[in-house]
């Protein structure tokens, strides 16, 4: 497997129409070598239809699809070497673990097919590989979720895929089961080295797993990027809501100044006009004494958990808003007090649908 | 079976439950226990004597025999018929797909005259095949064909809502595998429809085999040549030979049975095999 | 088959507002069948059906119509016709009183209550549509015909059972038995007894607890059941001509009339007796078909 060639996929203004839903909308993506992308986004944003293109499951409307600069589009899916993971792992039930890994193997035409002690032996090496090979005379109805999905990796990659593609790998499985498997294919995918891409809607699976994530919404790509960046630089109001959890606060931008209802806040605007919203972190918003940050508030309730404590804090002159914000343990806040917040670091994007 | 229930917040269970039981027994019980002792008024000789005779093993054959074809036309038709209801949109669909019903809600003496002028030497269909010198009705072919328009509804109802719920992605994952269409139907799909496809068949055979109403007006009822087993006791009960026609019957209610106890089989090894959820 | 055109059943041939660049080759379907392989299979299937059940059921009409309305409303109007009508109608509604009662009550207990020995009673409850009509006749008249075991008692007290509408009831309760419960039990099953429970702890009765709980729950259910088993009660043919005597005029329900009618040559009497069945039977397969519309709307309702 390590010799396998890999595959530059080229996804080339792809448009897909659902009746009057638009899928996806001029999506370009490119992925290298060796490379373990997540597509990111919430659900109907197309992440599973671009990834059903490009295994020829579904077919789009408009643009191209390329693996090494060769047109994918012209071949079915049974002819693009791809492995699919779905996410409810597709086994075949009335096949045995052991039958379920060799088919991909058994059906190849009969001048190519190998004889049937190397399939034996291929079937035993990707048990081996996903560390299952003592259930290979098991019916899938008697594998826990876990074992399922590693049985349906270990099939995909039986036919040795130019390209592994897995949908919502884990999103079936319950919390514990999913955060191992997200190390134990994080390492298999060192291992084997095969160009991947995953679907995901779990953005801590996406930081996590992934070289490079694609955030997706609405059938657009809004960013992409490492997990560094699409966290520490969204590119988007979606992109900054999305991933990690914020603080936005509507804002109106004039002149350069930015105002939050009547208060002119000590920010710089970003470039931003009109109508806007802030987004601040929740450990980016520093807590300091009165008359020293952008705006103050009052604090109404604190709780205390780790290394923090969550303050809500009722900005001043507007009761409406309630920010929550994480401050570290030593700074002591009691309810009632009344203090100053600075955004340390913030974005500003303008409209605010 | 009389156990009482574990406690229960609901009435009414004593008087259900002896409504069910007392009526059970009378009508179907009782009545089908009569004539198991109806038989041992024969000696096991006789018994073997009247079961084995010519001409009851002929009927027996022709019944079971022609039963078995039918209900094998029926599985081969039944999968193309569920395969186009399911899988394709044509103009008529929900029509054929209520037509496939008719058999079981038409009564079978109507079915039997209606197919008896449609094969009859001047029929519809009779006289075409008459030129190519076919002869249906009154033959044992027109049994045959009468048990396959009876038979019509259970392998396409058995097997329908389970194509209709089988996952599409095992289909897209033997693509992706590289299997073509072929290998996809043959070694996928069709191992998913098992057990559905030999309920169906079970359930037309058996249905085949004790027909009557609408088999005796196209048989032509020739002893040993197109005589049902069901006919033969008619015919057994008019002559006032009740052991004889009763042998014949349990014969014919143990077979059943015993295909109850397979179908039963079936159902529960395909649950153990596919209880994957999700 | 010129009727027949072809679409894909999956969503990815469906709208498409773009004109493609992709060559309409290059889109293999992973889940559907060349062209020609679609027109082959929906060509057999409904020539199958439509030799082996259109063509009969029109051949019932045509024939019964053959020599004018008038023929066919005499053939109908004919007393012994009158007489078969007259007795399959009353048949049909004991049997079927009798299984509706019985079916519900079946499905009460076996619904509602945990016992041993469920699974056995309902293969029991089924048992009937695994015999073969000639022998559900049979077995009656083994208990009730002259060498029978209550014959001759029967028969000393001047009692007519067999050849005469008892039998005829009991052959067509026996061939109609499971109907009705087969219906309910799974139907009352998958509501469970929550509901029942909340009235029974708000202080109804048991019985009003099954009209005003249960009974609106399964109405649909339970028609279907008794449409089912009213179809099968009117159109049964060999157990009741096994106890019937086809004694004319008395003994003869609508399928007995069309045998005899037949075997006499009175072509059009038996296609217009036989036309009647063929009508109730499409009308119990739109009513059937309407009453699964109903079913299926009761599924989300009955998940919450």
């Amino acid at each position: 497997m390590k010799d396998s060639p890999q595959v530059t996929i080229e996804v080339r203004n792809i448009v897909k129409q659902f009746g009057a839903f638009r899928a996806l909308d001029n999506v370009d993506l490119k992925v290298a070598n060796g490379e373990l992308l997540a597509l990111l986004g919430p659900s109907g944003s197309g992440k599973t239809t671009l990834l059903r293109i490009i295994a020829g499951l579904d077919w789009p409307d408009a643009g191209e699809v390329s693996f090494d600069g060769e047109n994918a589009l012209a071949r079915g899916a049974g002819e693009r070497h791809v492995g699919f993971v779905f996410q409810h792992y597709a086994l075949f039930r009335h096949m045995t673990v052991f039958e379920n890994v060799a088919f991909g193997l058994r059906v190849q035409p009969r001048a190519v097919r190998k004889d049937e002690a190397a399939i034996r032996a291929r079937v035993k090496e990707l048990l081996d590989l996903v560390q299952l090979d003592w259930l290979a005379g098991r019916y899938p109805s008697q594998l826990s979720g876990g074992q399922r999905q590693r049985i349906a990796l270990a099939r995909a990659l039986a036919i040795e895929p130019r390209i592994l593609l897995l949908d919502e790998p884990f999103g079936a499985l319950d919390a514990k089961v999913r955060k191992e498997l997200r190390q134990w294919l994080r390492s298999l995918h060192e291992e084997i080295n095969v160009t991947s891409i995953f679907v995901t809607h779990d953005q801590e699976e996406a930081l996590e797993v992934a070289n490079r994530v694609v955030v997706m919404d609405k059938g657009r790509i809004e960013q992409i990027g490492t997990p560094g960046d699409v966290y520490d630089n969204p590119a988007t109001a979606f992109v900054h809501s999305f991933i990690g959890e914020s603080i936005i606060l509507p804002v109106d931008v004039s002149e350069g100044h930015v105002k939050l209802g009547s208060r002119v806040l000590n920010v710089d605007a970003n470039g931003a006009s009109g109508p806007s919203k802030l987004f601040v972190r929740r450990h980016d918003m520093h807590v300091g004494p009165v008359g020293e940050g952008a705006f103050d508030g009052t604090v109404r309730r604190v709780r205390s958990f780790g290394p923090i404590q969550r303050a809500d804090i009722a900005l001043n002159g507007d009761g409406d808003t309630l920010v929550e914000i994480d401050a570290p343990r030593d700074r002591n806040l009691t309810a009632g007090d009344i203090v100053s917040l600075q955004p340390r670091r913030y974005r500003i994007f303008a409209g605010r649908d | 079976m009389r156990g009482a229930p574990k406690r229960s917040a609901l009435p009414g269970f004593g008087l259900t439950m002896g409504l069910t039981l007392t009526w059970l027994s009378l009508l179907i019980l009782i009545p089908l226990a009569g004539l198991f002792i109806k038989t041992t008024e024969l000696s096991f000789t006789q018994f073997v004597d009247t079961v084995t005779s010519n001409r009851t093993l002929h009927a027996l054959k022709i019944s079971f025999g022609l039963a078995f074809l039918a209900a094998l036309v029926n599985l081969v038709a039944g999968l193309l018929i569920v395969w186009a209801l399911v899988r394709y949109r044509f103009p008529g669909r929900r029509i054929f797909d209520a037509i496939v019903d008719i058999p079981f809600a038409l009564p079978t003496a109507v079915a039997g005259v209606a197919l008896t002028a449609l094969f009859a030497q001047k029929g519809w269909l009779g006289a075409p095949l008459a030129e190519l010198g076919i002869k249906v009705a009154f033959t044992p072919l027109g049994i045959f064909i009468a048990m396959v328009f009876i038979g019509i509804p259970f392998v396409v109802r058995t097997v329908q809502p389970v194509l209709i719920d089988l996952e599409v992605e095992i289909e897209e994952a033997a693509a992706c595998l590289g299997a073509n269409r072929w290998q996809t139907v043959t070694r996928v799909i069709l191992p998913s429809l098992t057990p559905a496809i030999l309920t169906g068949f079970a359930l037309a055979f058996a249905r085949a085999v004790g027909e009557y109403g609408s088999v005796i007006f196209i048989a032509g009822n020739l002893p040993n040549v197109s005589e049902i087993a069901p006919l033969l006791i008619v015919i057994r009960l008019s002559e006032y030979r009740y052991a004889d026609a009763t042998a014949i019957a349990v014969v014919m209610l143990v077979t059943s049975f015993l295909i109850i106890f397979v179908l039963n089989r079936i159902q529960r090894w395909a649950q153990t095999r596919a209880l994957a959820v999700g | 088959m010129t009727l027949v055109t072809i679409e894909t059943s999956t969503s990815a041939a469906a709208v498409q507002p773009f004109p493609s660049r992709v060559a309409p080759l290059a889109r293999r379907d992973a889940r559907t069948e060349p062209r020609l392989v679609r027109g082959i299979i929906i060509t057999l299937a409904l020539t199958f059906l439509t030799v082996f059940v259109v063509l009969p059921l029109a051949l019932v009409f045509l024939e019964a119509f053959s020599k004018g309305v008038g023929f066919y409303l005499k053939a109908l109007a004919d007393p012994e016709a009158l007489a078969a009508i007259w007795l399959t109608l009353v048949t049909a509604a004991i049997s079927v009183s009798l299984n509706l009662v019985f079916g519900v009550a079946a499905a009460w207990a076996i619904a509602k209550f945990e016992f041993r020995g469920k699974t056995l009673l309902i293969t029991l409850i089924d048992l009937p549509f695994s015999v073969s009509p000639v022998i559900s006749g049979l077995v009656f008249v083994l208990l009730f015909g002259a060498q029978g075991f209550f014959g001759p008692w029967l028969m000393a007290h001047g009692i007519h059972v067999l050849f005469a509408l008892p039998a005829i009831v009991l052959a067509t309760a026996f061939v109609t038995f499971p109907f009705v419960a087969r219906e309910l039990i799974p139907l009352m099953q998958e509501q469970g007894s929550q509901e029942e429970e909340a009235a029974i702890s708000l202080g109804a009765s048991g019985w009003r607890t099954f009209l005003l709980v249960t009974l609106p729950n399964v109405k649909w259910g339970l028609l279907y059941g008794v449409l089912l088993c009213n179809a099968r009660a009117m159109g049964e043919f060999g157990a009741v001509s096994v106890v019937s005597g086809h004694i004319r005029g008395e003994t003869n329900t609508m399928p007995l009339l069309v045998e005899i009618l037949y075997n006499e040559y009175q072509l059009v009497g038996a296609f217009a007796i036989a036309s009647l069945l063929a009508f109730l039977a499409l009308v119990t397969l739109i009513v059937k078909t309407i009453l699964e519309g109903h079913l299926d709307e009761g599924q989300p309702a009955s998940d919450d």
